[in-house]
């Protein structure tokens, strides 16, 4: 990095939290910090709601993802759309009816109290574990490719966020991650356009889609059934709608960007826009890895992407055997890159015969370097057995370092401390939101005025934060970042999402079946995590349809449909 | 939270609006399975 990389990224930083503290300045009632004042317009919630989903893991691993596996991954995100509307159409008016401050609040008066801290308690445990990752994992990352040291890292994130989550509660949430969001798409943006730029004078944009295709990085939908495959249309639109329900419809670090709106109007409007976007944006931001990829193909790639470790291993008793494998990684790179000169020619030439053959041979020789990038990856990990052998979430970052001009490396890691930021922001703003609306306001002090009950949301948004960093800073290594925060989502949106549709639409359903049901529902989707291995987003569709039919079965065995007394019918 | 219309822009119910951002969605995913297709 040079002098005005380092500029760059911290005049970014330092007017972000400077913008949110002075913009929150003399907050004195506890509405206006846990609800934003309740003026805020649907361009800032949209934009908000975007940057609360879109975590550093967002813009370190998904380029990331794509450079290996090609962009399946985007089928995630077909059920969100949908969600949006769902969502606009039935919890959205409930909840400003309601004049609820948090989704569990919804759930005492449907159900009953123990129901309500039982998800609040399921929120606070995943929002708790999910908040260390998020600073953990670009944490990490950004350590290795700066040579920061990783607490130094941990801690630059979780006080700066701090800093003005505290200060300013939901209303400097949603300002900061405004302009973040803002920041984050315009360095995107450029990203794409230089790297694009980068590509050699003779390939043009057709060109480079045309050879990721032939690589097989273009598979954007797959219609297969099968349950193992991760990312199909079918798990998209099923388990992706029913993450994406959960997701904005109950958990409070969405819940609360919305909730904020000045009106009805506007916080529908900033749900669809969401719906609007989401899909191209995560489909540009793999676009973005194909084309590193795309450009890889013209200059030679490292065997591992984690560079820091590469070097490690040149000085490590394992040192004898990394020439070799550079070596033979280099002569299938020149193998391969004179296919894909053969190939291009070929197109041009509108010779299909000679295309095919290109075409096979590049396949041959990608498959041979990949095979060859696994043995570095043996050998990296006999060097240091604790480093993560999958090196995807280093691609981008790695290519960023090697290649952006100067100026633009600072923005471009600035876009990952935004990121980083107001994702954790959202969810210390939702987790001390809960700790005193759902259980220090509820169960401990009732009576209180509104200046302790403000000071208790400033003390508790603290505490998340003092937690959020401490994991962050023992955190043992994870596999992929993006897959383990996905995973850890949806062990636990299946049942907290099933819940909310009983008390929807299952008018006849009262609270201890619920209870129990949510328990057990908790308890079987553990299981399937710990001893199946069924594609995450399945847990999704199973959490939610066991806790459906548990909670049924229970409402049965213990009040006969006939003999029950009426339930508290609230619903969209 | 103001009593302000609920009223969507340019439509005039939500519906309208529903209907753009599902219509949206459709026109994206069929051109992602196209550009599959044709990659394949």
């Amino acid at each position: 990095m040079k002098p005005i990389d380092w500029a760059v990224l911290a005049i970014t930083l330092v007017a972000i939290v400077a913008y949110g503290t002075w913009k929150t300045r003399g907050i004195k009632s506890v509405d206006s910090y846990l609800r934003g004042g309740s003026d805020t317009k649907w361009y800032t919630i949209g934009l908000s709601i975007m940057a609360t989903q879109a975590s550093a893991i967002t813009f370190l691993s998904v380029p990331g993802q794509a450079y290996e596996d090609g962009m399946s991954y985007v089928q995630f995100y077909f059920g969100l759309p949908i969600a949006m509307v769902l969502l606009s159409a039935t919890i959205v008016p409930l909840y400003y009816r309601l004049k609820v401050y948090t989704a569990y609040e919804y759930l005492e008066r449907r159900f009953d109290l123990k129901t309500r801290l039982l998800t609040a308690f399921i929120f606070l445990l995943q929002r708790g574990l999910a908040a260390g990752i998020s600073i953990y994992a670009p944490a990490i990352i950004l350590s290795t490719v700066l040579g920061w040291p990783l607490q130094l890292t941990n801690l630059i994130i979780g006080l700066l966020v701090i800093i003005y989550t505290v200060s300013g509660g939901t209303r400097a949430v949603n300002y900061t991650q405004m302009y973040q969001m803002i920041i984050m798409l315009v360095g995107m943006g450029l990203a794409f356009v230089f790297i694009l730029w980068r590509l050699p004078p003779n390939v043009s944009f057709s060109d480079a889609v045309g050879i990721a295709g032939a690589l097989g990085k273009l598979n954007v939908v797959d219609f297969s059934t099968h349950l193992k495959t991760r990312y199909t249309l079918w798990s998209g639109m099923a388990g992706g709608l029913l993450v994406a329900l959960a997701y904005f419809g109950t958990d409070q670090s969405q819940v609360q960007r919305y909730l904020s709106g000045s009106s009805l109007k506007e916080s529908r409007l900033g749900l669809l826009f969401n719906g609007l976007v989401k899909v191209p944006m995560q489909f540009l931001i793999l676009f973005v890895g194909v084309v590193v990829f795309v450009f890889y193909q013209f200059h030679p790639p490292p065997v591992f992407f984690n560079e820091a470790e590469l070097e490690k291993a040149r000085h490590s008793s394992e040192s004898a055997h990394l020439p070799q494998i550079e070596s033979s990684f280099s002569a299938a790179f020149a193998e391969k890159n004179a296919s894909l000169q053969a190939w291009t020619s070929a197109q041009h030439s509108g010779d299909s015969n000679l295309a095919g053959l290109a075409r096979q041979q590049m396949r041959g020789a990608d498959e041979r370097m990949q095979q060859i990038r696994n043995q570095a990856r043996e050998l990296i990990a006999r060097v240091n057995p604790r480093v993560e052998k999958k090196d995807a979430d280093y691609v981008f970052i790695s290519f960023v370092t090697r290649y952006f001009p100067a100026g633009l490396i600072g923005l471009l890691i600035a876009v990952i401390f935004c990121a980083a930021m107001s994702a954790t922001a959202a969810a210390l703003n939702a987790l001390g939101t809960t700790s005193v609306v759902d259980f220090y306001r509820r169960t401990v002090r009732p009576d209180a005025s509104n200046e302790h009950y403000l000071s208790a949301a400033r003390w508790f948004t603290v505490f998340w934060g003092v937690v959020a960093m401490l994991f962050a800073a023992f955190a043992s290594q994870l596999d992929n970042l993006i897959q383990a925060v996905n995973i850890l989502g949806s062990i636990f949106y299946g049942p907290m999402l099933g819940v909310f549709l009983l008390g929807f639409f299952m008018k006849w359903i009262r609270g201890t079946p619920a209870f129990w049901a949510t328990v057990l529902a908790q308890i079987v989707v553990l299981l399937v995590f710990a001893y199946t291995n069924i594609g995450f987003l399945w847990y999704n569709v199973i959490g939610c349809a066991t806790l459906l039919a548990l909670a049924n079965l229970f409402q049965i065995a213990t009040f006969p449909l006939r003999a029950r007394a009426p339930s508290r019918r609230i619903g969209p | 939270m103001e009593n302000e219309p609920d009223k969507p822009p340019f439509f005039r119910t939500w519906n309208g609006m529903y209907l753009v951002v599902l219509s949206t969605l459709a026109i994206l995913v069929a051109f992602f399975a196209l550009l599959t297709k044709v990659y394949e």
